[in-house]
């Protein structure tokens, strides 16, 4: 919130309004010199916040939709990624992006365990006694 | 209270790479085997493909042992040393789990790169303040068991030289091997083919590389699917070759292993006489002495220095097996960053296939070429591989055609994201004066035990090697029709690595080296270790195969002699 904070008294003092209010070209431009380290207040830093929030935009763009963004898969359809799958023959690499997206979630396979966290383990050859 | 358990013949520390090979052929020798690993089973269900849990997240390596105890770094003794990340799991099968498994013999100049380049340059060429030293033996010594291991586990690839015959199909220069690989390499793709093409029209000798993944049904495993998700996960139908899957669930069935998981040891226990008597562990919140006739260390190389830097007593105290002041000496960790990285103009069709599916030129490796006019020894390694993920790709580099982000950045991604690749390049690293693992005197783990600091750089010698490979990487690729190439920084600091060597160098000096060319150390007679700790010479690929035919080498020895040794 620092950095969104100095952001909006930065649009507010050189556009004149907040900065969700501003045409795309003003905000292009406070982005820039968010990332160029300009825009006083910002933590820990204008490039260091851009960057984070760079990296969070295209890990939420991209990522299997599994966890809320790549909705209905326009992250992958943009970039060509014809999707996750549990095996690609020669012939499916060959088609290269004319590949039919198959537009599956990893965890729409029931192969896989869907708690992200959750590693599950077996105790096979553990020593319960020990 | 500390429980103490029933003794045992054997005790292996870590059932990773290293000690779930040694546990096959000491189990198969009827000895009792008890293995302790800080970590717990995985099976393919945990294997998703997942980009964002696996990559971004980092999945394998947060929430274990090593992320708690990460080793701190700094480029030399006058700089603070600051904690990063662990690059390494804790599992049973350990980083086999989730590593590439790119499995190579080491080439037979990295087992003599002191008196080979003594012969062949003169003795001013070895690098100043290099403490580089020749093996105990010879690559035609470790040869039986790089074959051993390569049938145990399950490698696929491609020979280039078996009984003297070479084959330009595979690595021409790869020292002489009794047989072929148990399987067929991995299939190429439209990518490596435009590579290896490339690659012949410059004269090089271009060859698929050796991989611990089957290409075909191999033991009972089913072959690769090439959907893609080996970087930092495992394999969703067991046909990346981990000892998880293949020897140390042999072992089990022997009947003489017995896997203890979610334990960390925290002391090698010492008699008075200077022998090790077994180890301490935790596990929970309870505390376990479990006694042994012979104690195996097959830690990652920071977890073996730094058990034994801790392991103190009244015969040995600067930490165990250690009175010679060489446990944490020798330490390098390979180079293998400052990448190559290439603009294509066409579509490469690599958003499926893995790391291990790519193509290797050794024409500028090891000594596979003349240095007379050259300002260093040694070469490396070059590979290109397929695999791609969008989150990657949409992070790949603009090549200063646009800014990172905003509408134009979008159309750059949309047009170029199947179109770049980043080059591999693993070059010869060498041990150094000042280049050392130690205690780090402020920073601890959750238990209060101190953390390793590594203090270490890359030296002239490896900055030249990675000007020189970054040359002949931006001629492969513009042979290949790359449109732009980008070339990043030679190295400065050696930060923790998945390829960390020395530490407890193998040797016959004591005075220089830490274990003997058993893998057993000079000062306690039933203390052996694993893993590349022992290495003392990195070579231009990766370590796991070399390691785990010394774990096999090691395990054998010591079924042989085993009165000697334990008695």
């Amino acid at each position: 919130m620092v950095s969104l904070d100095a952001i909006n008294r930065y649009s507010k003092k050189t556009r004149g309004q907040a900065f969700h209010q501003l045409i795309s070209d003003y905000q292009n431009s406070i982005l820039s010199a968010v990332q160029n380290d300009k825009v006083p207040g910002c933590s820990p830093s204008g490039s260091e916040f851009f960057n984070l929030v760079r990296n969070h935009t295209i890990d939420g763009t991209f990522c299997d939709p599994y966890y809320g963004g790549n909705q209905n898969f326009v992250g992958w359809d943009m970039l060509e990624y014809p999707g996750v799958r549990l095996s690609a023959s020669e012939t499916d690499v060959a088609k290269g992006d004319n590949l039919e997206p198959n537009h599956q979630s990893a965890y729409d396979h029931d192969t896989y365990t869907k708690m992200a966290s959750n590693i599950a383990m077996s105790e096979q050859g553990g020593r319960g006694d020990a | 209270m500390r429980k103490k358990l029933d003794k045992t013949d054997v005790v292996i520390v870590g059932m990773g790479a290293a000690g779930g090979v040694a546990a096959l052929p000491l189990t198969n020798a009827g000895l009792n085997v008890i293995g302790i690993e800080a970590g717990g089973w995985l099976n393919p269900r945990d294997f998703a493909p997942d980009e964002l849990r696996n990559g971004t997240r980092n999945w394998p390596q947060t929430v274990q042992k090593a992320a708690s105890e990460a080793p701190t770094v700094r480029a030399n003794s006058n700089q603070k040393a600051v904690q990063g990340g662990h690059p390494m799991m804790n599992a049973v099968g350990g980083t086999t789990m989730h590593y590439w498994a790119q499995s190579w013999r080491l080439n037979p100049w990295d087992f003599r790169v002191m008196s080979a380049t003594k012969n062949r340059y003169g003795a001013d060429r070895i690098p100043d303040g290099s403490t580089v030293e020749d093996w105990p033996f010879g690559y035609d010594e470790l040869e039986p068991y790089y074959e051993k291991v390569e049938f145990a586990v399950g490698i696929s690839g491609q020979a280039g030289n078996v009984k003297g015959k070479i084959n330009s199909a595979g690595n021409i220069f790869e020292g002489e091997r009794q047989s072929e690989y148990p399987m067929k390499p991995l299939r190429t793709s439209p990518f490596t083919d435009l590579m290896t093409n490339a690659a012949k029209s410059l004269d090089w000798s271009p060859f698929q590389g050796p991989a611990a993944i089957t290409s075909e049904l191999y033991d009972g495993r089913p072959p690769c699917q090439y959907h893609g998700f080996c970087n930092k996960g495992g394999c969703h139908v067991q046909a990346k070759s981990s000892t998880a899957f293949t020897t140390i669930p042999k072992a089990i069935d022997t009947g003489n292993l017995d896997v203890v998981t979610y334990a960390r040891v925290i002391n090698i226990v010492t008699d008075n006489d200077g022998k090790v008597t077994g180890v301490d562990y935790l596990r929970g919140n309870e505390e376990f002495f479990q006694p042994a006739d012979v104690v195996l260390m097959a830690s990652y190389a920071y977890e073996n220095v730094r058990l034994l830097q801790l392991s103190k007593s009244r015969s040995f105290p600067n930490g165990l097996s250690n009175n010679n002041g060489q446990v944490g000496k020798h330490y390098l960790s390979h180079h293998q960053g400052s990448p190559v990285i290439a603009l294509f103009p066409d579509n490469l069709h690599n958003w499926y296939g893995l790391p291990a599916q790519g193509v290797a030129i050794d024409d500028w490796a090891d000594d596979n070429f003349d240095h007379s006019e050259l300002d260093f020894i040694g070469g490396a390694n070059l590979w290109v591989h397929t695999d791609r993920k969008p989150i990657g790709a949409a992070k790949m580099s603009t090549f200063g055609r646009t800014r990172n982000w905003g509408s134009d950045w979008k159309k750059f991604i949309m047009e170029n994201a199947d179109k770049t690749n980043t080059a591999y390049i693993q070059k010869t690293t060498l041990p150094y004066e000042g280049n050392y693992l130690d205690l780090d005197p402020q920073v601890t783990d959750p238990l209060g035990f101190p953390v390793t600091r590594i203090t270490a750089s890359y030296r002239e010698n490896e900055r030249s090697i990675a000007e020189f490979s970054q040359n002949m990487m931006e001629k492969w690729y513009l042979e290949a029709g790359a449109s732009e190439i980008i070339r990043t920084g030679l190295g400065g600091a050696m930060g923790a690595s998945t390829h960390a060597y020395g530490g407890t160098r193998m040797g016959n000096n004591s005075e220089t080296n830490v274990v003997d060319r058993w893998g057993f150390s000079h000062e306690v007679p039933n203390l052996g270790v694993l893993g590349a700790s022992v290495l003392g010479t990195s070579g231009a690929r990766n370590p796991t195969l070399t390691v785990q035919a010394l774990s096999w080498r090691t395990a054998e020895h010591l079924v042989a002699n085993w009165q000697s040794i334990a008695g």
